[in-house]
């Protein structure tokens, strides 16, 4: 949880500046062409009320191959809620299937390929055909264990969150345990790698772009998915004054650590969903 | 729905699905080690040994300790006492397997190959 003590500026000034030097100014043209790309970015668009609820199960798998910025933009210039469907006002659903399903159903295939063609079976006198058995083995356990589909079930007009396999609840809980985080990872030269991840307690990490290395970009697109959404969004430093909290924990108002945010005049872009605690 | 139940253990949780792979390897390379010492020192067949899986044995003996350490690792996240003691015991009997198969690759060496 991020908040801010006002009465502490030098905290506040070294909690500003994140360690990685690659964090640029933020130019002031490319805000405008995100805000050309959503055009109804103060308007949320509900869609008609599907009989089915989340007809497109594998929409995360082209996200897993191809997620750039761009590309998770455009899916939510059609799709405001991405990935999201929104059944009711204030309820939505996703369903997916893990994309273990088709790295596992692939590894099958190839080993199977392998074993019956003979291609591996024998080294230099070595019976080396158990490699492609065992292959096959762990594609069919990933194949498997990835068919059930997965339903995750966002209700705020209840205040939970809602997390089923096939049908079997995994875990509900309150809201303010899911989250979109921007997580950062870097390499040997220590230039900083972005990922933005729609997570929780008890939920399998659901990564939405993958290794961006533009930060702003990446945090409008955290912000905005996060109020659409109307769940909370963190930084990816712990304490960082750039957390949108929506929901805080029960009884987290009431304890004496926690200050209230006198100025937004950082959060411009972010509209006034905030809870007034 | 009680047998779907069961069956949907088998598709969650990590850490019990890592550490069960690694038993039920355990038991797979505990019987071929057995049957090797059976024809080693009991009846002498050293042609009935398995020498000629050596290479698929010892991949197969790394990949269960590895997923036994990862298991481990799972379940040490858990505060279930009797979890963390079964994946412990479970990863220090695949090591045990692994250093008792290399003894005895080393006492079978030369009986490997036999050339006349």
């Amino acid at each position: 949880m991020g908040f801010v003590n006002p009465a502490q500026p030098s905290l506040d000034c070294h909690l500003a500046s994140l360690p990685c030097h690659c964090l640029r100014a933020p130019a002031p043209s490319w805000a405008a062409i995100l805000e050309a790309l959503f055009p109804q970015v103060r308007k949320g668009r509900i869609s008609s009320l599907p009989t089915t609820s989340g007809g497109k199960p594998f929409q995360l798998w082209a996200l897993g191959l191809f997620c750039t910025e761009r590309n998770l933009a455009k899916r939510l210039r059609s799709n405001s809620f991405y990935p999201f469907t929104e059944q009711q006002p204030n309820v939505f659903v996703l369903e997916y299937y893990l994309d273990t399903l088709w790295k596992g159903t692939l590894l099958f295939v190839v080993c199977l390929l392998l074993v019956s063609f003979g291609l591996v079976s024998q080294v230099r006198k070595q019976e080396t055909w158990g490699f492609p058995a065992y292959g096959m083995g762990i594609g069919l356990w990933l194949m498997i264990s990835s068919l059930p589909r997965r339903r995750l079930v966002l209700n705020h007009t209840r205040g939970v969150y809602h997390f089923s396999i096939q049908g079997r609840t995994v875990c509900q809980g309150p809201m303010h345990l899911v989250y979109v985080r921007l997580a950062l990872s870097s390499d040997a030269y220590r230039r900083c790698f972005f990922q933005l991840v729609l997570c929780g307690h008890k939920l399998e990490p659901l990564v939405l772009v993958q290794l961006s290395e533009r930060y702003e970009q990446m945090e409008y697109l955290g912000r905005h998915i996060a109020r659409k959404l109307n769940i909370n969004y963190f930084d990816s430093l712990a304490s960082s004054y750039r957390h949108v909290v929506r929901h805080w924990p029960l009884g987290a108002a009431f304890s004496p650590g926690i200050a209230l945010r006198k100025t937004r005049a950082y959060d411009k872009l972010s509209s006034g969903s905030d809870l007034d605690v | 729905m009680r047998w779907r139940d069961r069956l949907a253990v088998f598709f969650f949780p990590q850490g019990m699905i890592l550490t069960m792979a690694a038993l039920m390897l355990f038991f797979i390379h505990l019987s071929i080690f057995a049957s090797d010492v059976h024809n080693f020192y009991v009846t002498h067949n050293y042609d009935r040994m398995s020498f000629r899986y050596t290479v698929v044995l010892m991949f197969s003996k790394v990949i269960s300790i590895c997923w036994a350490a990862m298991g481990s690792l799972y379940a040490e996240m858990t505060d279930d006492k009797f979890l963390r003691c079964f994946s412990l015991t479970i990863l220090i009997l695949n090591g045990a397997m692994f250093f008792n198969r290399l003894s005895l690759e080393f006492l079978a060496i030369q009986y490997r190959e036999e050339n006349h």
